[in-house]
């Protein structure tokens, strides 16, 4: 059997993720069935040289299309929405934008500096069909007289649910856009899935309605969301989903109550295979159309009640682990310029996200040259651990992130090598030093199981710091043999050769689990090592680190979480008043050139469970009148996001100043001592229950 | 001599709409891990799931108890002649991916037992209640409409859950749906003197292989109607006429009445 290592550098596009996807992790992507579809991708435009703006979709569209021209295949643009252009700020175009692209596209990015120029860089999506963006909405969808818009976007999305429903029965959700599913012949909001707007919800509610109650299983199947004769997984299904669990926490109303009459939702179910692939790398461009979608259908709302902008606030309960956890994210910087766009919007624009689970996931290290504890000091060489598991179906990664500076010409701070499970039966790579888009691959029997790059970007805008990215096969394939990767432990050594003290490299383990409700997929890896204690005296999970430990529970914070703009919330236990144990926190790292770093952790934390013993928060399940617990910091934020409405219609702030105010403000009422900042932010907020019953006599 | 009529005419459908519909057990059995404690819980009926709606208890109602038992047995006879007679393959001898979660029975796929049973009982249940309401009318009688979508939708989970569990089609519960409909109509006629009932049919042949069972598009709770679907009615059945009611069925039917009132 061959098995070598061979030097290799990016195939496809500047994104290690994207290069990994459409090579050797290709037959690994759910929905990759087509020999060379379109895809989705979020895009981070450049500077034209020529007007020293933003370059503009139709500049960039016709530069790579020439550069494709004359090679077969299909044309690398197929589709970039004009509506980013149209959101114009108040000098600059909005850098991200969303494009369906052709692989050939990323073919051109790797290989063309000057294409690079125009797109620093691009996140692959998933395969897509491709038409136009967000049309007009096809009927007007009067809501009543709303004064907040509330955005959702997850999965599993119970639309026909009584808790979305005014006093007569018909919805209070304005439009609701699932982005997978069959496409109706009339068109899609962008290419892809299937709008439902409110008139059409109702008329689906009517015609479903038998002896006064609605069939929802049948509502479900005709909307296309749950019909057992289409493949793909059906959220709204089974009894509880977690996207219905955060819409009711976030938006859910006793249909008599007056109050939900006031607040329209609009909902982006995401496509499930972008869900079900909890890696994250390639939700970026739902994610962006979804924010955008959503404001553009609230200002449907307002012109059609005739009321002037309204305030929106949106909920995204989702969450990865690696990323360089400064804000720089693509999807992160991407948020953060989607609010700063519209911060001169009449009315405010929020965004709520929640500060993840991974807090004892064990998917942290971190390497530091001035303590020589960590350090083998005579040849300043640390190994990482990672231990992958058998029976993971999809691809794991791990990213090491240098600190700020580019890398040295012709030389490098540190180097890596990688010795897969089984050595010395299998060979140990070599050093992999600091050269941009290059890197190596282990090929078994001319099948790359395992590729390592190096990436640096240019971009005068980005996070400035050098990544060293190591994917991998699944452990397990149930498709025809293919040579995988073995699980176990794969040692990373980082050398370091010119880091000095304070210098610090970081490493994260990406999430690669398998979400609520799915079929098992992909098993998390993580980071193992001798000194990591996970457990005290008593046999309790210890939530603290050890300094002689490389291996941190801090700075597992949501990797798409660390941005400026976006509410980040936590989760504690409302009885024991701690924070809960998988809340994960800071701290996070300072932008380049920055005295402080946006944030030291969440903002503040909101009840993600009732008490030790009674897990979770109870909210909606899938079918009206079907109550269910569901725990986490996905649980938390929502309730966030739901008070954070209701300071909308009262005419208040709702940023993430507004809710560290608020959580500052309860914590000063209460008699135990308030959590660390890097895990509770401001503190506990003390909310109303809403939908959050507890399930103890206080 | 007994002159006998026919009630239902069963014929089996192409060896094609069972493959197609092979595609159901596949989608359905994402369920399974959500349905696990129904369906291990149903393996040898599910007549208690209808108990929690109705507020019936054995101590109370002996006789409504009884006659819901009478009308199974009655389902289940029925059932297991039709099953032998057109020998359908159960799922798993498609293809062994199906893998049902619990052991397939021995005895043939179409139609469903579990289908017709419940579907008989759910009948027979709603037309004594709506008896016992046209009399008194109190309790849980009051939200007849109501509870009669929710009797049949119990009846169509209990039947779906045998598709995820995965020893059935779809198709397997729609014939078990139209049988047992009939069948509980057919009882409740000859325990209540009421003349006149149809003869009904499930044409295998002539169902959509692609479709999934929803018995909302064979029969309507609310008028008390069998909705003419192509595979399950031709234009020359008849309606049997004349008076029907046993006079043993009927002061059985009026002792489990006596319980309502």
């Amino acid at each position: 059997m061959a098995s070598e290592w061979k030097q290799a550098g990016l195939e496809f596009g500047t994104d290690p993720y994207c290069d990994w996807s459409l090579g050797p992790g290709r037959d690994f992507l759910l929905g990759h069935d087509e020999p060379d579809p379109w895809f989705t991708t979020l895009l981070r435009r450049g500077t034209d040289p020529d007007t020293g703006d933003v370059v503009t979709t139709a500049r960039l569209k016709s530069a790579f299309n020439a550069a494709g021209s004359g090679t077969p295949g299909k044309d690398p643009v197929a589709y970039i929405s004009a509506y980013f252009d149209r959101l114009r700020g108040k000098s600059r175009l909005p850098a991200y934008i969303t494009a369906i692209v052709s692989a050939k596209f990323f073919k051109l990015l790797a290989e063309r500096p000057d294409l690079q120029g125009l797109v620093p860089a691009a996140v692959l999506g998933l395969p897509a069909g491709f038409r136009t963006p967000f049309p007009a909405p096809r009927s007007p969808s009067p809501t009543g007289p709303c004064k907040v818009v509330v955005g959702v976007i997850d999965d599993g999305l119970a639309i026909a649910h009584e808790r979305f429903r005014h006093a007569d029965g018909t919805t209070r959700i304005a439009y609701a856009w699932a982005q997978d599913g069959p496409v109706p012949a009339s068109g899609a909001p962008a290419g892809f899935g299937r709008e439902y707007d409110k008139a059409a919800i109702d008329q689906l509610l009517l015609q479903c309605t038998h002896g006064g109650l609605v069939d929802e299983d049948a509502f479900y199947r005709i909307a296309g969301l749950a019909d057992f004769g289409q493949a793909g997984h059906k959220g709204v299904a089974g009894r509880s989903s977690h996207g219905t669990h955060v819409m009711d926490l976030a938006a859910g109303y006793d249909p008599r109550d007056g109050e939900g009459a006031e607040r329209a939702i609009v909902c982006v179910q995401l496509p499930s295979a972008i869900t079900a692939d909890t890696s994250g790398a390639r939700l970026d461009p739902y994610v962006h159309l979804a924010m955008n979608y959503i404001l553009d259908r609230a200002d449907w709302i307002a012109r059609q009640q005739g009321s002037g902008p309204l305030p929106v606030v949106i909920n995204f309960s989702y969450g990865t682990v690696a990323g360089p956890h400064d804000g720089t994210s693509e999807l992160e910087a991407a948020i953060d310029e989607f609010v700063q766009i519209h911060t001169g919007r009449p009315q405010p624009v929020s965004v709520v996200l929640p500060s993840g689970n991974s807090h004892l996931s064990r998917c942290h290290a971190q390497l530091a040259y001035d303590t020589t504890s960590m350090v083998d000091a005579e040849a300043a060489t640390s190994d990482l651990e990672w231990r992958v598991l058998p029976d993971d179906r999809t691809s794991s990664f791990v990213e090491i992130w240098l600190p700020y500076a580019p890398p040295p010409v012709g030389a490098s701070r540190v180097e890596l090598q990688i010795a897969p499970p089984g050595s010395p039966t299998h060979p140990t790579s070599p050093w992999i030093g600091e050269e941009p888009g290059q890197g190596v691959v282990w090929e078994r029997d001319g099948q790359v199981v395992c590729k390592a790059v190096y990436t640096f970007d240019p971009d005068p805008n980005p996070t400035g710091r050098g990544r060293f990215v190591v994917a991998i096969r699944p452990t397990v394939y149930l498709g025809a043999p293919k040579r995988l990767a073995p699980s176990g432990v794969w040692r990373i050594r980082i050398r370091n050769i010119s880091l000095g003290s304070g210098e610090i490299v970081h490493a994260w383990v990406q999430r690669d689990d398998t979400p609520h409700g799915y079929p098992t997929r992909g098993r998390q890896a993580f980071f193992d090592h001798a000194s990591y204690e996970r457990f005290d005296t008593g046999g309790f999970e210890l939530e603290t680190d050890s300094p002689a430990c490389i291996v941190k529970r801090a700075g597992l914070i949501n990797a798409i979480a660390t941005g400026e703009k976006p509410a980040v919330i936590g989760g504690y236990l409302r009885k024991e008043a701690v924070v809960s144990k998988y809340s994960a926190g800071g701290p996070t790292t300072p932008v380049r050139d920055a005295p402080a770093p946006w944030r030291t952790g969440p903002d503040a934390v909101a009840v993600g469970d009732d008490s030790l013993v009674h897990w979770g928060v109870l909210a909606a399940g899938t079918r009206s009148g079907s109550t269910v617990a569901l725990t986490g910091t996905s649980v938390a934020a929502p309730q966030v996001t739901r008070w954070i409405a209701d300071r909308f219609v009262a005419g208040d702030s709702g940023d993430r100043t507004a809710v560290a105010g608020k959580a500052t403000q309860d914590e000063a009422g209460r008699s135990t001592p308030a959590p660390p900042v890097a895990r509770g932010g401001a503190g506990r907020l003390d909310l109303p229950p809403g939908r959050a019953l507890p399930r103890f006599w206080p | 001599m007994t002159r006998y009529s026919r009630l239902f005419n069963m014929s089996r459908p192409s060896l094609a709409v069972f493959e197609n519909q092979l595609e159901y057990l596949n989608q359905y059995a994402a369920l399974r891990s959500d349905r696990a404690e129904e369906i291990l819980f149903q393996i040898n009926g599910a007549m208690d799931f209808f108990f929690p709606i109705i507020g019936v208890h054995p101590e109370r109602a002996k006789w409504t108890v009884e006659l819901i038992s009478a009308a199974q047995r009655m389902a289940f006879i029925t059932e297991m002649r039709f099953k032998q007679a057109l020998a359908c393959r159960r799922p798993d001898e498609y293809s062994p991916q199906v893998q049902p979660m619990i052991q397939t029975p021995a005895h043939g796929s179409l139609p469903s037992g579990h289908a017709t049973e419940c579907f008989t009982v759910a009948m027979v249940l709603i037309r004594l209640m709506k008896a016992a309401a046209a009399g008194s009318g109190g309790g849980v009688l009051a939200q007849m409409p109501l509870l009669g979508q929710q009797i049949m939708r119990q009846a169509a989970r209990i039947a779906i859950n045998r598709t995820v569990a995965g020893v059935h089609f779809p198709v397997d519960s729609v014939a078990g749906a139209v049988l047992g409909l009939t069948l509980g109509s057919y009882l409740a006629d000859r325990c209540e003197g009421k003349p006149g009932y149809r003869s009904w049919r499930f044409i295998g042949p002539a169902f959509p292989g692609d479709a999934d069972f929803d018995w909302q598009t064979l029969y309507d709770v609310e008028k008390d109607t069998f909705k003419p679907v192509d595979y399950t009615h031709q234009p020359d059945d008849r309606l049997f006429g004349g008076d029907t009611q046993s006079p043993l069925l009927a002061e059985f039917w009026n002792k489990a009445l006596s319980e309502w009132s």
